[in-house]
């Protein structure tokens, strides 16, 4: 009996109602979800002349690169692709190299002035000067309108920092030692038992860093002066977010807005890396955080 | 072996660092050193920074080039977002890394107000004098113009100039003619004729779902004429109260809430993006929305591509307290200059400006270059492809402009007879029409730090009022606790005084 045996396959999957529920809940979840993304990425492959807003549709009425080749032959967004990666593949290096060699000398308790050190990082994370001092003090070392200005001031931070030190403390010290016995000095420690056991943080910091930098709007805004720097998002923004003064009233002029299915695409495009790196990765995300986390 | 390895990292990631530090500083040195002989014919050179409107212009493209030649002048424009000018110009200030020159579009914004009674800008009402030296300020600016740039009688800005008409009630003249709907002069019969509108099935799709007046928000402006909100209004303490807590402004939303509950307006107006309005329109599912005038031209074209014949016509729609016309100030912000530059070079850049003043700039401005940005069909400049993507609002960022009543009339693209006809249709508007007092004149330090705290709520409440979320009688009570607070009040009699200085300039 068909019946029958569909029962006891649900028995013996020991699938219960409450799990149905769940089920049923979460694909809702999902399919809310997604359904933006969707959204985006149909939009963005739409002709531009068969677009109608607030009319909605999971698939384009007539498929077209149209806004793809649109963007990818404009300057600007080659431009602001060039300055993203760069400060997305420098910035993460540099924000790895450190956040783990200060996060390994903070794990020594033993260092001298380590709780001095322990409370200026911790002091960072209670206490924010804001963006006006920080713009002053980018400006007057010379960074204005220079990539570095945004690699350099948040070469690590306190959470990172705490975070990092608190999994390398739970490394235990017998390695280190056999290690100094077989004729290692600190730094041979580091690169050789330290790293190669730090794997999973490393991975799970460099997406974070690396998220971080691809990001990067507010501090790029402020800091660059130069259009053809302007990195991925702040363009984006540009293009996306309506101006400020629209239309009259505000006695002013209009901002040229390109369709929405230009803007949809320049969306689908600053997500795609992210979105295609990100499963690979995040195995390694969830592990490494939780690493730090156990140990408090 | 170790230690080796130590250092080559070391001096790796030094050298990685150093190259990496030089090849992102080198663009931003420039060779400052002129040579003493040529000096009198060498460019002026200055920085600017201006707010950007479109894609970031290349200074070496054609209509740049131009520009900088015919001014003679090598311009560093620093160009920020106009939707984050306001915040990046605020850090600029306030830190002290005022470019030499500022084109600030928002003339009463309070850091700009700070930073003039801060001595950050040239005073330059002694240079202006009696503009004898200055023949294109003199005769190519707006009414008043330098009464708009003017902290307690002393001139700190030349203008930006742009028309004063600018904005109109479209609405679709095919299908007023479909229905044999003479063009509706009053705002009832723009009503009624809206009603018409919506009841007929003018798309064919079989169902009725025609916008009448569509917005993205609630369409304060220009309808704001007809119910007396930019009248001066007093209150008891002699206060001059701002637009949107006059007893007009709740006039005109009680009439929106009416032509809401009509159905004449789009369900979901409050969540309807600008860039999706514009869609809307120009792809004929609304009869009537309120834009520049000069857009007719592009949009019936584009309308043309679905539905033929379409024809749009601005309404001078007579209210219950006037003509529902509002116009510009002429100044649509202003260039100051900073204190830091030198006397002399002060002169020269207002001589500058005054030449970005004269005709031949403005045109170019306008137009750009002859058959490189527009072509002469007829007697009238019709920009090219490259005239549209090199001439626009970003291009006409860094000169004065001399003053066109027209401006924003005339589309660029449009015949002369196209661009004549819409002369006719809103000439009117420039006789009758209301500036709003608010918008760019009048100064109240304590309305710039009072008002942010009540915006949003004041948006949300006058939307909810329109769309009957709440009673008209909780927005009145709501506006009466917002004119009775004392930091509005103190700032109303600011606003009397500085409405007060404004007329005896």
């Amino acid at each position: 009996m068909k019946g029958g045996d569909l029962l006891s396959f649900y028995k013996a999957r020991h699938l219960t109602i409450g799990d149905y529920i769940n089920y049923t809940l979460l694909i809702i979840v999902s399919l809310i979800c997604i359904f933006p993304f969707i959204y985006v990425f149909s939009m963005s492959f739409t002709a531009p002349e068969v677009y109608v807003p607030l009319k909605f549709s999971l698939l384009p009425a007539k498929w077209s690169l149209e806004s793809y080749k649109f963007i990818l032959s404009s300057n600007s967004f080659i431009n602001s692709l060039n300055s993203t990666l760069f400060i997305t593949v420098v910035g993460t290096c540099l924000n790895l190299v450190f956040t783990f060699t200060a996060a390994y000398g903070l794990s020594k308790k033993a260092m001298p002035g380590h709780s001095l050190f322990m409370k200026a990082v911790v002091f960072t994370l209670v206490f924010n000067a804001g963006i006006l001092p920080a713009y002053i003090l980018v400006k007057n070392v010379g960074l204005l309108n220079s990539l570095w200005s945004l690699i350099i001031p948040g070469l690590t931070n306190a959470w990172s920092l705490i975070v990092v030190k608190s999994f390398m403390e739970s490394i235990p010290p017998e390695l280190e030692e056999s290690a100094r016995i077989d004729g290692c000095n600190e730094i041979g420690v580091f690169f050789r038992i330290i790293i190669p056991l730090s794997k999973a943080s490393l991975a799970a910091f460099a997406l974070f860093f690396a998220v971080g930098h691809w990001n990067t709007y507010f501090n790029a805004m402020i800091y660059l002066t130069d259009t053809k720097k302007w990195t991925l998002q702040v363009l984006i923004k540009s293009m996306i977010i309506d101006s400020g003064s629209v239309g009259f009233g505000g006695g002013g002029d209009e901002t040229i807005l390109p369709q929405e299915t230009i803007k949809m695409a320049a969306i689908i495009l600053s997500i795609l890396p992210i979105l295609v790196v990100y499963p690979f990765v995040q195995k390694y995300f969830a592990q490494g955080v939780m690493i730090g986390a156990i140990k408090g | 072996m170790n230690s080796k390895w130590v250092k080559n990292f070391s001096i790796s990631m030094s050298v990685f660092m150093l190259t990496g530090m030089l090849s992102g500083c080198n663009s931003s040195k420039s060779v400052s050193g002129t040579n003493e002989k040529d000096k009198s014919n060498a460019p002026l050179e200055f920085k600017m920074v201006a707010a950007l409107y479109s894609d970031p212009p290349s200074l070496s493209d054609p209509f740049w080039t131009e520009w900088q030649k015919k001014t003679n002048t090598k311009l560093d424009m620093e160009w920020i977002p106009s939707a984050d000018f306001q915040t990046k110009y605020s850090l600029m200030l306030n830190s002290g890394n005022i470019p030499e020159v500022s084109a600030v579009p928002d003339l009463r914004s309070p850091t700009l107000i700070t930073g003039i009674q801060n001595g950050a800008f040239w005073d330059i009402t002694g240079f202006l004098g009696d503009l004898s030296e200055y023949p294109n300020f003199k005769k190519n600016l707006a009414p008043d113009a330098f009464k708009y740039l003017s902290l307690d009688k002393k001139i700190y800005a030349v203008p930006r100039s742009r028309s004063r008409m600018d904005g109109g009630i479209k609405i679709r003249q095919d299908w007023l003619d479909k229905l044999n709907i003479p063009a509706p002069k009053t705002l009832d019969e723009y009503e009624a004729a809206l009603k018409k509108i919506v009841s007929s099935d003018l798309d064919g799709n079989g169902k009725k779902d025609t916008i009448g007046l569509l917005s993205s928000s609630v369409p304060t402006g220009m309808f704001d004429a007809a119910f007396g909100a930019l009248d001066p209004y007093n209150n008891a303490e002699g206060g001059l109260v701002e637009t949107r807590l006059t007893p007009g402004y709740t006039d005109m939303i009680e009439w929106f809430r009416k032509l809401y509950s009509e159905g004449l307006m789009a369900k979901e107006f409050a969540s309807i993006k600008d860039t999706q309005a514009i869609e809307l329109f120009t792809t004929g599912t609304a009869a009537s929305y309120t834009r520049s005038i000069w857009w007719d031209y592009e949009w019936e074209k584009t309308l043309n591509k679905t539905q033929p014949g379409a024809k749009l016509v601005n309404l001078t729609l007579q209210g219950p307290k006037g003509p529902a016309v509002e116009l510009n100030t002429g100044v649509a912000g202003g260039y100051y200059i900073s204190k830091k530059v030198p006397e002399e070079k002060v002169k020269k850049i207002l001589k500058y400006f005054d030449q970005t003043a004269s005709t031949e700039l403005n045109d170019l401005g306008y137009y750009g270059i002859k058959d490189v940005h527009y072509k002469e069909v007829d007697g009238a400049k019709i920009l090219t492809a490259q005239g549209i993507k090199e001439v626009n609002v970003t291009s006409k960022g860094a000169g004065v402009l001399a003053y066109s009543k027209w401006g924003k009339v005339w589309s660029a693209s449009a015949p002369k007879a196209y661009n004549d006809a819409k002369e006719k249709e809103v000439g009117i508007y420039d006789e009758v029409g209301k500036i709003n007092l608010f918008n760019n004149t009048l100064i109240s330090t304590t309305w710039g730090q009072t008002w942010p705290k009540f915006d949003d709520e004041f948006t949300a409440m006058q939307t909810k009022a329109v769309v009957g979320q709440i009673s008209m009688a909780e927005f009145k009570t709501y506006v009466k606790k917002l004119n009775d607070n004392p930091d509005l009040q103190k700032a109303f009699k600011e606003f009397a005084q500085s409405y007060k200085d404004f007329l005896s300039k």
